[in-house]
């Protein structure tokens, strides 16, 4: 059985680093150009550099999206870039715009992947695409998992599909609502997601059609966790985990559970079980529901926020942890917490566990009862072992 | 020359655009969206009797499923008379390939279609023509005429679409709420702008507020040599949009102005130049 890749995403480098060390296969990453998320804090080519280097000393990849709609200004700085980011040596570039597939033959030995804002949803497509050289296809998020059986079976190529995460309500590249309601860019990062705004409808001699909740376009998240097992079965090369503008504690959160879900399966498929509880740790981790949206063929109302959209502020997420000494982990604060609280720890490569905070002293190491200050650092005694890195959250 | 290319409002429209215009463009049932409405292949027969354009639209976004139809409509187009293809799906293009077709094929992924080199990737790969983005600048437009001999097509006069999704949006909306379904045709306000909406047999369809009005635009189109202009009908009433096929097929640089006054006239003044003259914008920082 081939293991799949878990490919998560990163915004920055203190992203990168958290998503490999909690068991991500490889990143993607955007530059500070050509990228469609613009407002992450993304990568110079220096950080770049250091991130390629972390990957590649830990044996993992970095990709670069490369996957704006091309402006004529825009043509003009890439080729450089592209040579830049070969001699860095990153694993693959991620393009939606095809007149990169020759600047990149001719300037660069770059592996070429196809963004999902080609929207490719069938065999032919993607027959073409490897034809033009491109190695690894990211599949549009409306296929389902018959379609993408399919066009396995017709054409031997890596494919990519998104497991979790945000979805568009459209297909993707074929929305430029946030250009006409907002005058940025949606296919060059300055999507402002209208899709999540109310609107009024109306039918056709404009009388207003109300249900009890003013409509949109706003999906709920994808998630196939429970899924995990057939597209290991399937040889889906990469499981790709959506969210490059997320926190490192909803990354490191999101790649741990599914690092869980693919190693336990890979390793004793026979005696493997569906686990409940790492489905509530991502329902925790979340500010909005998730579904499997198109994979298992939903595509109706269940997809939606119709019904009135929940999406909390997280608050898990209690502190992260700066170091370990005898007893003590010293913790910077993201969320209130106090004595008694019941909170769990978890960190790369070993199990979680909980405990009561019985303890906690102050920078001066005076005992207090709550820490409420944003990022203030306190110490508190744990029961087992932490390290730098490691994240405490609320147990529930 | 510059062309005009007529989208007709209605099906029974088809004449009087003809007559009125270069040519026409044409949806086929199950292979195209954004249209006003679709033909079957079978009603291709006997449109084209002049030496009028007839291109077909099939730019929907295909799945497997719907490759077989997609193979045989291609295949049967090679009996009609007609002047092109337009996608969105790179499927066609590969299947174009495959069956040898003979007719151009024009590369129209709508909001992608943004810079010179694109169009001359395409070129590269037996592809005739573009029909560029509508979120373009006029000045990027010609930017893009200057950098490619490949056949151009731009956006003139029409409703704009914004969004294409296989969701069916509004009437899981009107199901959730148990709402009576009044046809596919349907507006979103916001802001005290509408926007109309089509949920049909495709999935979600949504389209500028505004009406594109650059008519005026058409001497500076022709004078920079761009191929075709696309004047389309969507949502308009058939005869205001017969006016104004008639209107712009025989304007003159002197009578322009006027022209495009009275067309905006028409459309009780609901128009705009779209991004012709408006860039749109996005953070970009200067990478290193």
């Amino acid at each position: 059985m081939r293991k799949p890749e878990l490919l998560a995403p990163a915004g920055d480098l203190e992203r990168l680093k958290f998503a490999l060390l909690y068991g991500a296969d490889a990143v993607y990453v955007g530059g500070t150009m050509f990228g469609l998320r613009a407002n992450a804090s993304n990568f110079t080519l220096e950080a770049l550099e250091e991130g390629v280097s972390f990957a590649h000393d830990l044996k993992k990849k970095v990709y670069v999206t490369v996957n704006i709609a091309l402006h004529a200004k825009e043509i003009q700085k890439l080729t450089d870039y592209l040579k830049e980011l070969d001699r860095i040596g990153v694993d693959a570039i991620i393009l939606n715009d095809p007149a990169i597939i020759p600047i990149a033959k001719e300037n660069t030995n770059l592996e070429l992947h196809l963004s999902t804002q080609q929207s490719t949803l069938n065999y032919e497509a993607v027959e073409f695409w490897k034809e033009q050289g491109i190695t690894r296809i990211v599949l549009g998020r409306e296929t389902t998992k018959e379609e993408i059986a399919e066009i396995m079976k017709h054409v031997d190529i890596e494919i990519e599909c998104f497991i979790h995460g945000a979805m568009c309500a459209s297909y993707s590249g074929r929305c430029v609502l946030s250009n006409f309601l907002t005058a940025r860019d949606s296919n060059r990062g300055g999507c402002s997601q209208i899709c999540r705004w109310d609107f009024d409808l109306l039918d056709h001699e404009f009388q207003h059609l109300k249900g009890e909740k003013t409509f949109t376009f706003c999906t709920k998240d994808l998630s196939l966790l429970k899924y995990i097992p057939d597209m290991i079965d399937m040889g889906i090369v990469s499981f790709k985990i959506e969210g490059r503008m997320r926190s490192i504690y909803y990354i490191a959160t999101i790649v741990d559970i599914y690092r869980k879900v693919i190693d336990e399966y890979v390793q004793q498929k026979e005696t493997y079980e569906y686990n409940s509880e790492y489905e509530k740790v991502l329902r925790n981790c979340a500010n909005r529901d998730s579904v499997p949206q198109f994979f298992n063929g939903s595509e109706g109302a269940e997809c939606q926020y119709y019904n009135g959209r929940v999406e909390v502020s997280n608050q898990d997420f209690l502190g992260l942890v700066l170091d370990y000494n005898h007893g003590y982990a010293r913790i910077e604060q993201r969320n209130f917490f106090k004595k008694g609280d019941k909170i769990e720890f978890f960190g790369p490569n070993k199990q979680p566990f909980k405990m009561i905070v019985d303890e906690i002293l102050d920078e001066d190491d005076r005992q207090i009862e709550v820490v409420r200050h944003p990022r203030q650092i306190v110490k508190i005694a744990v029961s087992k072992p932490v390290a730098s890195g490691d994240f405490m959250r609320i147990s529930k | 020359m510059t062309k005009i290319l007529a989208i007709p409002s209605e099906k029974s429209m088809i004449s009087d655009c003809l007559s009125s215009c270069d040519g026409i463009i044409l949806g086929i049932q199950g292979l195209s969206v954004n249209l006003p409405f679709y033909i079957e292949l079978k009603d291709l027969e006997g449109i084209k009797k002049t030496n009028k354009k007839l291109f077909i639209m099939l730019n929907k976004n295909m799945h497997n499923h719907d490759l077989k139809e997609l193979e045989n409509t291609m295949r049967l187009l090679e009996d009609y008379p007609i002047d092109g293809v337009f996608y969105y799906d790179i499927s066609v293009v590969h299947l174009g390939k495959k069956l040898n077709v003979s007719y151009p094929l024009i590369w129209s992924q709508e909001h992608l279609a943004t810079n010179a080199e694109t169009c001359n990737f395409w070129k590269n790969q037996g592809v005739s023509g573009a029909y560029l983005s509508n979120e373009i600048t006029l000045d990027e437009i010609k930017e893009i005429r200057k950098q490619t001999d490949f056949l151009l097509f731009v956006c003139m006069f029409g409703y704009l679409p914004m969004f294409d999704s296989r969701r069916h949006l509004v009437k899981n909306y009107l199901e959730s709420f148990k709402l009576d379904q009044k046809g596919d045709q349907y507006y979103l306000e916001k802001e005290g702008q509408m926007y109309p909406i089509v949920d049909d047999m495709n999935g979600t369809t949504v389209y500028s507020s505004h009406i594109l009005n650059a008519i005026e635009e058409y001497f500076i189109l022709k004078n920079i040599h761009i191929d075709y202009v696309i004047v389309n009908g969507f949502h308009m009433e058939p005869p205001i949009f017969k006016q104004i096929m008639k209107l712009v097929s025989t304007m003159t640089e002197e009578n322009k102005v006027e022209v495009c006054q009275m067309v905006d006239s028409m459309c009780q003044n609901n128009v705009d130049k779209g991004f012709l003259y408006k860039e749109t914008v996005y953070k970009i920082k200067e990478g290193k």
